[in-house]
């Protein structure tokens, strides 16, 4: 499926901002079933310097410096991007869940050790036992792992409540465990943190939804906004996408931007201004489907 | 010198008994004193208990005028206590010292070739010689820096290893410190302070000096950016509560660097500049003392207040160098110890001379396994340092666990073995402590320093000595309250004199002034000032209070002098009306109340705060100056109770130590920029001051002028200038001409009104700006005000009891002077608000109902 995709973060503050430094991961990624064909970041006011780079990760990241003085800015991301998603593994085939960390010890390829890496606990996902002891009951001894994180999906999207406004990013997992309720990032870091928990290799990925379903099909939460899921790596069949908000794997309505160990990794844009008080933000996001590209071309010429 | 006499029966030695099962740095087993150690214990004996004690007397005071701190953390802020240093030396065997030196150079080079291989290919972990989950599971690993190159290869240009003893008289490494190691200021203080104490015994003893060593270090940072011309390098700082902020300061001004906070500097287009009075001014070296993942809040810990934005910017286009480089903290963690031996057979082809301390990192089933059945004999740590938001986890002795704790302990390290690592708990060596009357053995550890110059490595001769009072076999650190001493290698002849001062056949270029003057700094002497100046009023004003309080004057113009006091005060707001009801009858005798003096304590302290902050700018006799002051203020402690006189004695003192420092900052500082800051400071406190006593004491009633007039002068110091000019009793206008618009008169306010105009118009300008800046566009219309005025005019009552003109002209100054200091504020101390965009993104994400 093609997707022209488009995320406008508008930001208002109370007074002058004299100097500001934002560092923004807001280009698609290409991966192996996501082609990113076109994409272009409007910024407004015009920062003085913009630079790019790829971070640890393999993800694309801009810096942008404003040196003149303003109370508004507006970042802008356009793409188009086509999405050709591919059945996930058979959950029943994969590995029993024990295995995993024990096929990752001696692996030390590339991949292996980027999945390993995936094992530790990082800045957001920082949990305690009861995050293990909830885990638990879905990792069942001997269980296929995809079978298992399948399981544990379907519990998070049952037992927890979509609530925005009631967390923030920085809310312990185990505060989000214990009131069970948040937000996507939210249940994606509990998730993470319970598959971490067991020494099973999980990311974090931060991307969009399709806004309008096709027909027939019910909108999915968080199609008005940035989204996050998980990714789980399973021995033999490679990372596999979980989306805990709406209990499914993602297939074509799921836009990958970018992933990490955490939301901290990815965040859309993170900056430090100087001056710049009572600061207020706006964000849009907009994922529409398109026929072809050369359509795409016409409707929104990047 | 040395010779065989037995030296064991020394009075010092009376009580000296090496503990058993444990190594003596100076007495054998069997009692004997070894051999390196007789030359320094025959000439401390020489010196008898009484000689040594008023050595140590003498060390403790050097520890104390130079303010010698070391912030322990918990205290509450700014509260400082003296370093605590042992004046007997450890002395540490030549010939050990050769194999430590090596040994230690290797280690340096180990640690560089581990972290560039980390930073870099990480061969290490591909070919699994390196537990991955030591790299990406520890949180000092930075990512963001993984791929950057760092100037000339040399991540750690300054290194520092804790080193043990063992009883089989073996040296061990108990730590490693990489990122930013603590101690080399110290380190000097203590050699200097010991120095003194003891220069006949130092320089007979041959004892090889450090000077060279900080010259090698401070050379080969500049040499990091020997492609610039005269390269600037700054020593960056958290700020006075870190614990070790005494030796940033100490440092910074030993190697003649700028001492810089992460609010001083800024990044521009991947370049960092300092922001100066005169502007921005590019920095070439940072050597930092801000940890890790504190140096950048974009790009690293995001809540980071004491980083600098932009820094692992600059850092990746090689436009700064950093030392140490950013991200070597990651070789500090205890789990990889163990790997070494290893790593430096392969990465060095060398076996590692200095053992470590034996080491099992959990990380790996059987060495958990190990831990786990060893526990008893173990001490278990973390293997890394906490990810931001959780606690630290202090070590913990196996055998001092209760069985349910040790059940939690085992349970946690099955589940997360990579996070523990469990040590053989290290019987240190002991070494001779001065008990106030004999020596005896305390525990040491020897902190040892590498610095990286060129291409090769050199070790300071000694190092920092950490010592315990008593035997203790944990590990001894600072932060844990122990003491300290000099480290001696004493050589066979003479050794050479050399001085961090260039020598006299180098031609020096003449230059009439330093760098450019930090903004920090500016505003931290521009406040200096202020405060040293509002001091001076204030026990001005409390000294008049207490004399009249004890009935000092004729007792019915004292109490009217009383009343008016109190309305000065609070005018002034230094106390509320509460107290002044309370003692307008004038009670004599007993303590003083604390709320007349919490005024002072509050200036005090916050004068002290502020000399703290520019240490690095004063010298050492103004700074001596500001740290008696600061003693006294403790006199004020309310809960002392401290009676009238006391209190007036020790006022008395506190205004002769205010106008030293005045004096030594007029005659002793040259009249560079940060002069010109601290005097601004000072004339507009000594103006807005003056000007506020005329305006509270002028504005009472007529009948009670004649006490008022007198008070006026006393409290303003001219009371003898008016009594040589006019012999009668004060009048109205003649008070008023020699205190506001005399300018022979050092205390009127035209004085310093004249003085503030010179000092404005030395103050860096733009390229572009013509004209009168606005803070001088003030000035100017006060002064000519002042210069116009008629002072019998000023004076004249107005029919009917209206306002004089005078009344107007104080109210106009104490309006526009504030507003003098505050444009200076902003022009030039460019105080910064910094605000996190990523907080408010992450409060505007995803909206949207659940269907």
């Amino acid at each position: 499926m093609i997707l022209v995709v488009s995320h406008r973060n508008k930001f208002k503050y109370g007074s002058d901002v004299s100097l500001a430094r934002h560092l923004v991961h807001l280009t698609p990624r290409s991966t192996g079933t996501q082609t990113c064909h076109r994409h272009r970041l409007v910024v407004e006011p015009k920062p003085e310097i913009v630079s790019r780079r790829l971070d640890f990760f393999g993800n694309t990241v801009q810096f942008l410096t404003l040196e003149t003085p303003h109370r508004r800015l507006t970042i802008k991301a356009e793409s188009v991007v086509e999405v050709n998603a591919v059945a996930p593994p058979e959950p029943d085939s994969t590995v029993p869940w024990e295995d995993v960390q024990e096929a990752l010890r001696d692996d030390f390829s590339p991949e292996g050790l980027a999945a390993y890496e995936m094992t530790f606990e990082s800045p957001y996902v920082v949990a305690g036992p009861e995050v293990s002891d909830y885990a638990r009951a879905s990792f069942l001894p001997g269980r296929p792992v995809l079978e298992a994180a399948i399981d544990l999906t379907a519990r998070i999207h049952a037992e927890f409540r979509y609530d925005s406004g009631v967390t923030a990013i920085d809310t312990p997992v185990d505060e989000i465990l214990a009131n069970r309720h948040g937000v996507c990032q939210d249940f994606a870091h509990l998730q993470i943190a319970c598959l971490r928990q067991l020494g099973l290799p999980a990311r974090y990925v931060s991307g969009y939804l399709l806004t309008r379903p096709p027909e027939g099909r019910e909108r999915l939460v968080g199609a008005d906004a940035s989204h996050a899921w998980v990714s789980l790596w399973c021995p033999g069949a490679g990372w596999v996408d979980l989306d805990p908000t709406n209990n499914l794997i993602p297939g074509d309505e799921h836009v990958t931007l970018a992933w990490g160990r955490d939301y901290g990794d990815v965040s859309p844009v993170r900056g430090v201004v100087v001056g710049g008080a009572a600061q207020e933000l706006d964000v849009a996001v907009d994922v529409i489907p398109a026929n072809s590209l050369e359509e795409t071309a016409k409707a929104a010429p990047l | 010198m040395a010779d065989d006499t037995d030296t064991t029966s020394l009075p010092l030695l009376r009580d000296y008994r090496p503990l058993p099962g444990i190594f003596d740095e100076m007495m054998t087993a069997d009692g004997g004193v070894r051999e390196h150690w007789r030359s320094l214990l025959r000439a401390l004996d020489g010196l008898g208990v009484d000689g040594l004690k008023s050595r140590d007397a003498l060390a403790r005071r050097l520890i104390h005028e130079d303010g010698i701190t070391y912030n322990v953390y918990g205290d509450p802020a700014g509260i400082s206590r003296p370093w605590e240093l042992d004046v007997v030396p450890l002395v540490v065997p030549p010939t050990e010292w050769v194999a430590l030196e090596a040994g230690l150079i290797q280690r340096a080079r180990l640690l560089n070739a581990a972290l560039t291989d980390i930073y870099g290919r990480q061969t290490m972990l591909r070919e699994g010689r390196l537990p991955a989950s030591l790299v990406f599971g520890n949180p000092q690993f930075l990512r963001p820096l993984h791929g950057a190159s760092v100037p000339n290869g040399t991540f750690l240009h300054i290194y520092a290893a804790d080193l043990g003893r063992s009883p089989d008289g073996r040296w061990w490494v108990i730590n490693d410190r990489t990122q930013a190691p603590s101690g080399v200021g110290y380190t000097l203080e203590n050699r200097i302070v010991t120095g003194r104490a003891l220069p006949d015994i130092m320089q007979a003893g041959h004892v090889r000096r450090q000077a060279y060593f900080f010259y090698r270090m401070r050379e080969s940072l500049r040499d990091l950016a020997s492609h610039r011309e005269d390269p600037v390098v700054v020593l960056l700082t958290p700020g006075p509560f870190n614990e070790t902020y005494f030796e940033h300061v100490y440092l910074a001004r030993y190697l003649g660097f700028p001492l810089v906070e992460g609010g001083d500097l800024t990044v521009r287009d991947s370049r960092v500049y300092m922001k100066t009075v005169a502007g921005l001014r590019q920095i070439d070296v940072i050597l930092r003392r801000v940890d890790d993942d504190w140096c950048d809040p974009l790009e690293l810990r995001e809540t980071s207040a004491i980083g600098v934005p932009g820094l692992v910017q600059a850092a990746r286009a090689g436009n700064v160098a950093i030392a140490n480089a950013l991200g070597s903290g990651v070789v500090e963690s205890q789990g990889f110890m163990g790997f070494l031996p290893g790593l430096c057979r392969h990465l060095l082809g060398e076996e590692l001379i200095i053992p470590n301390v034996a080491t099992w990192w959990c990380g790996h089933e059987k060495a958990a396994q190990t831990v786990i059945d060893r526990l008893d004999s173990l001490v278990v740590r973390q293997a890394f340092r906490p990810l931001p938001g959780r606690a630290e986890t202090p070590p913990v002795m196996g055998a001092e666990l209760t069985a349910g704790q040790r059940e939690d302990l085992i349970r946690r390290i099955r589940a997360r073995g990579y996070d523990f690592v469990g040590q053989e708990t290290v019987t240190l060596s002991t070494a001779p402590v001065f008990d106030g009357e004999v020596l005896r053995p305390g525990s040491v550890v020897l902190r040892a320093y590498v610095a990286a110059v060129g291409d090769s490595w050199i070790v300071m001769p000694g190092g920092l000595t950490r010592v315990a009072s008593q035997h203790d076999t944990r590990t001894i650190s600072m932060q844990e309250g122990y003491g300290s001493k000099d480290a001696w290698l004493m050589a066979e002849g003479p050794v050479g004199s050399f001085s961090l001062l260039p020598s006299e056949d180098e031609p020096a270029p003449l230059r009439r002034s330093g760098t450019a003057l930090p903004s920090r700094a500016a505003d931290d002497l521009y406040w200096l000032g202020r405060y040293a100046e509002r001091s001076e009023g204030i026990i001005r004003l409390l000294r008049a209070l207490l004399a009249r309080l004890v009935g000092d004057a004729d007792p019915e113009q004292g109490r009217r002098q009383l009343r008016l006091l109190m309305d000065v005060l609070v005018a002034e707001d230094l106390i509320d009306s509460a107290a002044k009801e309370e003692h307008e009858a004038g009670a004599a005798g007993g303590p003083v109340d604390p709320r007349f003096t919490e005024g002072l304590r509050l200036t005090i302290g916050n004068l002290f705060a502020a000399g703290t902050r520019v240490r690095d700018r004063l010298s050492a006799d103004a700074w001596r100056i500001i740290s008696r002051l600061n003693d006294h203020a403790v006199w004020q402690e309310p809960a002392l109770g401290i009676e009238i006189e006391t209190a007036r004695a020790n006022l008395d003192e506190m205004v002769t130590l205010v106008s030293a420092f005045s004096g030594m900052e007029m005659e002793n500082m040259t009249r560079g920029m940060g002069w010109t800051f601290l005097d601004i400071g000072r004339r507009v406190e000594r103006a807005l001051h003056g000007t506020m006593l005329l305006d509270a004491l002028l504005l009472t009633r007529q009948g009670e002028r004649r006490g008022t007039l007198e008070l006026l002068l006393e409290l303003a110091d001219c009371a003898i200038t008016y009594r040589t000019r006019y012999i009668s009793t004060p009048q109205l206008a003649p008070v008023v001409d020699l205190l506001l618009v005399d300018d022979s008169n050092p205390r009127s306010v035209l004085f310093q009104l004249r003085r503030l105009e010179d000092r404005l118009r030395a103050l860096p300008r733009g390229e572009e700006a013509f004209g009168l800046a606005p803070e001088q566009r003030i000035l100017r219309d006060l002064l000519t005000r002042l210069e116009l005025a008629d002072v019998h005019d000023l004076c004249a009552e107005r029919k009917g009891g209206g306002a004089r003109p005078l009344d107007a002209l104080l109210t106009r100054l104490i309006e526009r002077l504030p507003q003098i200091s505050n444009v200076i504020a902003n022009t030039y101390f460019a105080h910064v608000e910094v605000l996190y965009a990523d907080r408010a993104y992450a409060r505007g994400r995803g909206r949207g109902g659940k269907p």
